[in-house]
C-alpha cells in the first residue's frame, strides 16, 4: 500500500523526533501553499492496523478548483480517526467522498479511488444507494428530520421497507442506549425531535446513524455546533463506540481530537501533511509543521 | 481638542447626520402609513359592498298619511284607483246612478268629480282594472260586457307648460287647474293627470243575468274577458282588432264561448279569472270548489282539474291574480291565504300536465280576509282583514313585510286594498272611508331565508335553490345565492383536483430531481404562464379547448390515467439501461420524458380510448352520459380508479414489497428493477381489477354515477374550467411549492441521503414534510385564486346556475354572476345589492380560506421553525 504521494520525494522519516531547529517550522506547508506537491507522513502504526476503509490517491476537484491532492490513508477498523487541520483543508470535502454525498454538487471530478472493506467505492457499478447504506454520517449541525424520536431512529429501517413493530422497538432502544439518550428521551419518543436540545438532538442523529450498522461512521465535526457540556457528553459516546465502529471524523477542536481518537490525521489545503497515532502526533510529530499546528502556533 | 491615534488619517464623524434622522422618520411614517392604508383599504371593500348590500335586510317602512271621510255605503261594486304617482286616487260610488271622485291621496282634497253615465258606467256591476295601460272590463246588470281604458292617465309637463302660479308646487303637491290636475311628483316632475273612461263601440250582451265577476287578459291581438253571471254561466269573449292593410280599416272580430254551470260545483261559481296568457280560465265558488278550465282554444275552452282553494269550514272571500298572471291568492274568512299555481308533472296531472298546488299558506292574522290586492309591479300583496288591519305579504319569500296599525284605521273593515303602482302609498277604502298610508316595501322579495334556503317559485313542483334574474318584465326574480356558492365550490374542487396534484409533484420534480440546467429554463417559462391574462385563458378553454374536447371525450378521459401510467412504466424502463449509457444519458432524463414517454401516453390514449369506450360504455360515451342504455358499470370504474390505485399502492406495499425484500438479497441491480416493474404491473392489475370488482358491485345495487358525478356532456363544463384553470393555477402553486421545497435545509436532504435512502424517499419521507408549510400556502394560495378566478367560469362555465357535481356540466360562480350582470343591474335595484351581497359573500369565502391557510401555515411553521 503506498504511503506516500507519487512525485518523487525524498524517503519519510518515520517516528523521527521533530526536525532541528535550523529548518524553517513552515517549509512544507509554504511548499503546499506554493502548489508543490510535498509527502504524507504516515506513521507505521497506522499501516499496521487493519483497514476498514481504504483511500487510495484520491483527487478532487470543485469545477476547475482542486480541494483535495492525492490523498492516500488508511482508516483502521474498529478505530477513531480524527482529521483535522485549518478551514478549508479539505476535511469535510474528503469525508463527504467517502460516502459519495458530493456527487450531488455540481462540477465535482475525481480520480482515484476508496475501497470500503475492498469494495471499490467509485466504481460505475457500485449502487451509490446500497454503498451509503453501509455507512452512518452525522454532520456538522444537528439535523434531526422533522418527524418523531422514534421515526427519526428508525429512519434506516423504514426506508428500507421494515414495517415489524417488534423490530423497530428493539433498534430504536438500543440505538438510543448505544447513544447515551434513551433515558433522557424514553417518555417522549413519539413527541417531535425538534424539541430535543442541540446535544440531545446531536446524540439522537448518531442514534440514527447507528440504528443503519454501519460499517463505517463519518463525523463531520459532530460538536462544533455544541455548547461545553453538549460536547462532552458526545465526546463521551464517541469514546463508547470506539472498539464497536470505525469512525472516521472531522474536528476543529485539537483537544477533543486527542482526547477521543486513536489515530489523527493532520491535512492543509487539500493535503494530508501527517497521519499517526493520536499520541504521537500531539506529543512527537515527525514533522515540525504539524506541531506548529497541534500546539496552536498557527491554524 | 486632543487629536485620536487613527488608522486610515481621517475622523470619523461621530454625530448621525439629521438628514439620516429624518430619513429614518420618513421611511419609518411611510411604511406605517401603507400598511395602515392597507388594513384599512381592505376594510374599506368590505364595508363598502356591506353597505350597499345592507338595504337589502332592512325592514320596510310604513306612514299612515290621512283618513278620508267618503259617502257612500254600499260596498260593491267599487272601485279604486290611483295615478301613476300615487298622488291622486279615484274611486267609484254606486250610489245614486253612480259617480267616479277623484281626489288628493295627501289630504283628501276633492280634485273633480264625473257621472257614471258620462263614464258608460252606468249599471255597472263589476268592474276589472288592468294597470297596465288602464285596461278595463265591466259587466253590467243586464249582462252585457264592455272593454275599453278607465283610470287615472298621467302625462308628464314642462315647467313652461304649467298653469301660472303652478311652477312653486313642492314635490308631491297635487293641484286642479280647471279640467285639469297637475301635481309634482316625489322626483319633482311636474306631470298632469286626466281621468280617462273610454268604452269604444257597443257593449255585447252574451248573457242575460247581471255580471257577477269579471276579468280580463290582454293578449296579442285584442282582451280576452271572462264573465259570470248570477246565474254560473260563463261567457268567455276574446276581442282581436286587425288593421286591414289595404284599406287601413280595423277590423274587430270578437269569438267566445258560453260555460255553463258544471255539476263540479255544489254551489254557483262565485268568482272568475284567467291566467295573464289566457290559456287557463278558473272558477271557484264561495265554498272553495275550484275548476280549471283550459282556454287555448277560446270556442272551445275544456275542464282541466278541479281543486279546493280553501280546504275546511272557511269561505272564499277574494281571489286575485299575482303580478306575472300565473299564481292566484285565495283568501278565505277564517283569514287563512293560500298561493296556488300550476305546475308540471306533480302525483296526479290533469289532461295537460299540469296541476294546480297550494305552495304557499299566509296563516291567519287579524280574522277573516276582506279583500286582497296585488301589486302591479311585483309580487307583493295587499290584503284587508276583518279586525281592520292592513297587511302586505311578498309571495316568493312568504314574508309578511308590512302590517298597518290596527288603531288608528277604517271605522270597520275595508273593502277595497290598493297598491299604488310604484309602491309606494297604500290605498285602503269602504264605505265610509279612504285610508292612506306612504310606504317603502324596501326589498320584499330578498331575505336571508330566499337567499340561503330553498324557495317555492311559481310553476316549479318543488321549492328550488334558484338564480335568475333576468327575464320577461314579470318573471319571478330568483335570487337564491346557493348555486352560485355551489358553482364556486364546484370551480374551485374541480379545478384543484385537477391542478393541485400536477403542480405538486411538477414542484417536487423540479426541486429534487430536475437537473439545474432544465431547471433554469423549465422555471421561468412555467412562470411566465402565470402571467397569461386570464381572458386569453378563458377564451382559450371556452373556443378551443371546449370544442376539441366535446369530439375526444373518450381520448381525455383515457388520458388522464393513460400518461401518468406511461411516465412511471418509463421509470422503471430507464432503470433497465445499462448502467453505463444511464448515467452518460443523466442529463437527458427530462427530455426524454417529454419527448418519448409524453407522447407515448397520448398515443396509447388515443389507442385505448375506442376500445375503453367499447368496453365501458358501449362503445359512444356520449349516448351513456346521456343516460341512453348501459350500466353503471364504466362510470364506476372511471371514478373508482384513484381509489382502487391507492388501494393497490397500499396491497403492493404490505404484501408484494415485503415478500420480495425476503428473497432480493443479493440480487443484481437489473433484477431489482424488473422485479419492480413487475411489482408496478401487478399493481396496475391489481388497482383495475378493485376498480372492476367494486364498479360491478356497486352497478348491482343499481347505484349509477350518472346524476351525480357524471351526466349529460355540455361543451362549456367543469372539466373545461379545470383544463382553462389549471393553467392559471398550475404556475402559481409550482413557483411557491418549488420555492419551498428548494428551502429546505440542504443538510436535511445530505442527513436523508448519508443514510442511504433513494432521492424519491428523501424527498416523500423528508423534504416534503419538511416543506409543508410552505406547500400547504401554495395549495391555498392556488385555491385563495381559483374560489375568485373569474374571466376563465365565466367564458369556460356556461354560466348556468345549476347545482349538480357532473363534471361534464356548467355552472356559475359568484365572481362570473357579479361580472355579467352587475352592468346590467339597475343602480339601487334588489338585483344591484343582491350581486353586492354575493359579492360580501364571495369577500367572506376569500377571507376564511386564506386566514385559515394562514393559521395552519403558522402552525407548520412553529413546527418547522427549528429546522
Amino acid at each position: 500500500m503506498a504511503h506516500s504521494t507519487t512525485t518523487p520525494q525524498p524517503p519519510s522519516m518515520h517516528a523521527a523526533a521533530p526536525r532541528s531547529d535550523d529548518s524553517p517550522p513552515q517549509d512544507r506547508l509554504l511548499a503546499v501553499a506554493a502548489g508543490r506537491d510535498v509527502p504524507s507522513e504516515v506513521h507505521e502504526q497506522v499501516l499496521a492496523e487493519t483497514p476498514v476503509l481504504e483511500i487510495d490517491r484520491f483527487n478532487l476537484w470543485y469545477g476547475s478548483k482542486q480541494a483535495l491532492h492525492g490523498i492516500t490513508m488508511p482508516i483502521p477498523n474498529n478505530q477513531v480517526t480524527a482529521l483535522i487541520g485549518p478551514s478549508g483543508c479539505g476535511k469535510s470535502t474528503l469525508l463527504r467522498s467517502v460516502n459519495r454525498l458530493n456527487d450531488l454538487v455540481q462540477n465535482v471530478r475525481i480520480t482515484g479511488d476508496m475501497r470500503l472493506n475492498g469494495d471499490s467505492i467509485y466504481d460505475p457499478r457500485m449502487d451509490v444507494i446500497e454503498l451509503r447504506k453501509r455507512m452512518g454520517m452525522v454532520f456538522q449541525k444537528p439535523n434531526p428530520f422533522p418527524m418523531s424520536i422514534y421515526e427519526n431512529v428508525v429512519y434506516a429501517l423504514r426506508i428500507d421497507g421494515e414495517s415489524n413493530r417488534g423490530v423497530l422497538d428493539e433498534v430504536c432502544e438500543l440505538s438510543l442506549r448505544g447513544a447515551a439518550l434513551w433515558d433522557e428521551v424514553k417518555d417522549r419518543l413519539h413527541e417531535s425531535a425538534l424539541g430535543l436540545s442541540g446535544g440531545q438532538q446531536q446524540r439522537l442523529c448518531i442514534a440514527r446513524a447507528i440504528a443503519a450498522e454501519p460499517e463505517v461512521l463519518l463525523l463531520d465535526e459532530p460538536c462544533s455546533a455544541l455548547d461545553p457540556i453538549a460536547t462532552g457528553k458526545v465526546e463521551d459516546l464517541i469514546q463508547e463506540l470506539r472498539g464497536r465502529y470505525s469512525v472516521l471524523m472531522v474536528t476543529h477542536n485539537m483537544q477533543q481530537a486527542s482526547r477521543t481518537s486513536d489515530y489523527t490525521a493532520f491535512m492543509y489545503l487539500g493535503r494530508l501533511i501527517e497521519y499517526g497515532p493520536t499520541t504521537d502526533i500531539f506529543t512527537k510529530p515527525m514533522l515540525r509543521e504539524t506541531e506548529a499546528y497541534v500546539t496552536g502556533r498557527f491554524g | 481638542m486632543h487629536s485620536r491615534a487613527t488608522f486610515t488619517g481621517r475622523e470619523r464623524r461621530r454625530k448621525t447626520d439629521p438628514w439620516v434622522h429624518a430619513g429614518d422618520v420618513l421611511a419609518r411614517g411611510l411604511i406605517t402609513i401603507g400598511g395602515i392604508g392597507t388594513i384599512v383599504a381592505v376594510l374599506a371593500v368590505g364595508f363598502f359592498l356591506f353597505a350597499v348590500a345592507a338595504p337589502l335586510f332592512q325592514t320596510a317602512r310604513i306612514r299612515p298619511t290621512r283618513v278620508t271621510p267618503l259617502v257612500h255605503a254600499v260596498e260593491r261594486p267599487a272601485c279604486l284607483g290611483a295615478d301613476e304617482s300615487g298622488l291622486v286616487a279615484w274611486v267609484f260610488d254606486p250610489t245614486e246612478g253612480g259617480r267616479v271622485r277623484i281626489l288628493s291621496v295627501a289630504d283628501g282634497t276633492p280634485l273633480g268629480e264625473r257621472s257614471a253615465v258620462d263614464c258608460g258606467l252606468a249599471n255597472v256591476t263589476a268592474i276589472r282594472l288592468l294597470p297596465s295601460g288602464l285596461h278595463a272590463a265591466c259587466g253590467f246588470a243586464d249582462g252585457s260586457l264592455h272593454t275599453g281604458r278607465l283610470g287615472l292617465e298621467s302625462s308628464f309637463v314642462s315647467e313652461s307648460d304649467l298653469p301660472p302660479g303652478l311652477a312653486s308646487m313642492r314635490p308631491g303637491d297635487v293641484r286642479a287647474a280647471g279640467e285639469s290636475i297637475f301635481l309634482r311628483n316625489q322626483g319633482g316632475q311636474f306631470a298632469s293627470v286626466e281621468f280617462v273612461a273610454e268604452f269604444p263601440g257597443e257593449p255585447s250582451r252574451p248573457l242575460s243575468t247581471p255580471i257577477i265577476d269579471i276579468d280580463l287578459a290582454l293578449l296579442g291581438d285584442g282582451p280576452l274577458v271572462a264573465a259570470l253571471d248570477a246565474e254560473g254561466r260563463v261567457r268567455l269573449e276574446s276581442v282581436s282588432s286587425r288593421r286591414n292593410l289595404l284599406t287601413d280599416e280595423i277590423v274587430i272580430s270578437t269569438s267566445g264561448a258560453t260555460i255553463e254551470p258544471t255539476s263540479d260545483f255544489a254551489t254557483r261559481p262565485r268568482f272568475v279569472r284567467i291566467s295573464e296568457l289566457g290559456d287557463q280560465l278558473f272558477l271557484i265558488a264561495a265554498t272553495g270548489t275550484a275548476s280549471r278550465h283550459s282556454i287555448r282554444s277560446v270556442e272551445d275552452p275544456e275542464w282541466m282539474e278541479s281543486f279546493d282553494v280553501a280546504p275546511g269550514t272557511g269561505e272564499v272571500a277574494a281571489v286575485e291574480r299575482m303580478y306575472g298572471g300565473n299564481a292566484f291568492a285565495f283568501a278565505d274568512s277564517t283569514g287563512t291565504i293560500r298561493i296556488f299555481f300550476a305546475t308540471r308533472g306533480g302525483t296526479a296531472p290533469a289532461a295537460d300536465g299540469l296541476a294546480m298546488v297550494a305552495a304557499k299558506t299566509f296563516p291567519a292574522v287579524g280574522g277573516a280576509v276582506t279583500a286582497l290586492s296585488a301589486s302591479p309591479r311585483s309580487r307583493l300583496l295587499a290584503v284587508a282583514e276583518a279586525s281592520g288591519g292592513v297587511r302586505l305579504v311578498q309571495t316568493t319569500t312568504g314574508n309578511t313585510v308590512i302590517e298597518t296599525d290596527r288603531r288608528q284605521l277604517l271605522a270597520g273593515p275595508a273593502r277595497q286594498v290598493l297598491i299604488a303602482p310604484r309602491e309606494n302609498t297604500l290605498l285602503a277604502g269602504n264605505g265610509s272611508s279612504l285610508a292612506a298610508w306612504e310606504f317603502n316595501p324596501g326589498y320584499p322579495d330578498v331575505s336571508l331565508r330566499s337567499l340561503f334556503g330553498r324557495v317555492w317559485y311559481e310553476n316549479y313542483s318543488d321549492p328550488v335553490h334558484a338564480w335568475e334574474t333576468t327575464g320577461h318584465e314579470s318573471f319571478e326574480p330568483k335570487f337564491g345565492l346557493v348555486p352560485l356558492i355551489f358553482g364556486t365550490i364546484k370551480a374551485t374542487i374541480y379545478s384543484m383536483l385537477f391542478a393541485t396534484p400536477i403542480a405538486l409533484l411538477a414542484a417536487i420534480y423540479s426541486s429534487q430531481f430536475l437537473h439545474p440546467r432544465w431547471k433554469a429554463r423549465i422555471k421561468p417559462t412555467i412562470e411566465m404562464m402565470a402571467s397569461l391574462p386570464s381572458v386569453v385563458l378563458g377564451f382559450v378553454a371556452g373556443l378551443v379547448f371546449a370544442p376539441i374536447i366535446e369530439q375526444a371525450v373518450m381520448q381525455v378521459i383515457t388520458g388522464i390515467y393513460a400518461v401518468p401510467l406511461t411516465l412511471v412504466a418509463a421509470a422503471h424502463l430507464w432503470q433497465l439501461l445499462p448502467p453505463g449509457l444511464r448515467s452518460r444519458l443523466g442529463g437527458w432524463r427530462f427530455a426524454a420524458i417529454g419527448l418519448i414517454a409524453l407522447p407515448a401516453g397520448l398515443a396509447l390514449s388515443r389507442l385505448a380510448a375506442p376500445w375503453l369506450e367499447q368496453v365501458l360504455f358501449q362503445g359512444d360515451i356520449a349516448t351513456w352520459l346521456d343516460g341512453r342504455g348501459g350500466s353503471g358499470l364504466g362510470g364506476w370504474v372511471l371514478a373508482l380508479l384513484p381509489l382502487a390505485g391507492l388501494s393497490a399502492v397500499m396491497i403492493v406495499n404490505r404484501v408484494i414489497t415485503p415478500w420480495l425484500r425476503r428473497r432480493s438479497g443479493g440480487w443484481s441491480h437489473q433484477q431489482t428493477t424488473l422485479a419492480s416493474l413487475a411489482t408496478f404491473l401487478v399493481g396496475v392489475a391489481v388497482a383495475v381489477a378493485l376498480a372492476f370488482a367494486a364498479a360491478m358491485f356497486l352497478d348491482a345495487l343499481r347505484l349509477d354515477t350518472r346524476g351525480g358525478l357524471f351526466g349529460t356532456y355540455i361543451q362549456r363544463n367543469a372539466l373545461i374550467v379545470a383544463i382553462g384553470m389549471s393553467f392559471a393555477i398550475i404556475p402559481l402553486v409550482f413557483t411557491i411549492a418549488d420555492d419551498a421545497l428548494s428551502s429546505v435545509p440542504d443538510h436535511l436532504r445530505s442527513a436523508s441521503l448519508g443514510a442511504g435512502a433513494t432521492p424519491w424517499q428523501t424527498a416523500v419521507r423528508v423534504i416534503v414534510p419538511a416543506a409543508a408549510s410552505g406547500l400547504f400556502s401554495a395549495v391555498m394560495i392556488g385555491l385563495g385564486r381559483a374560489v375568485g378566478e373569474t374571466m376563465i367560469v365565466l367564458m369556460a362555465a356556461g354560466n348556468t346556475p345549476l347545482m349538480n357535481w357532473n363534471l361534464f356540466n356548467g355552472f356559475q360562480t359568484l365572481s362570473a354572476a357579479i361580472a355579467t350582470e352587475l352592468p346590467e343591474a339597475a343602480r339601487g335595484s334588489a338585483h344591484y345589492r343582491v350581486l353586492f351581497l354575493s359579492a360580501l359573500v364571495l369577500f367572506a369565502m376569500t377571507f376564511v380560506v386564506n386566514t385559515v391557510a394562514e393559521i395552519v401555515r403558522q402552525r407548520f411553521r412553529r413546527r418547522a421553525h427549528d429546522l
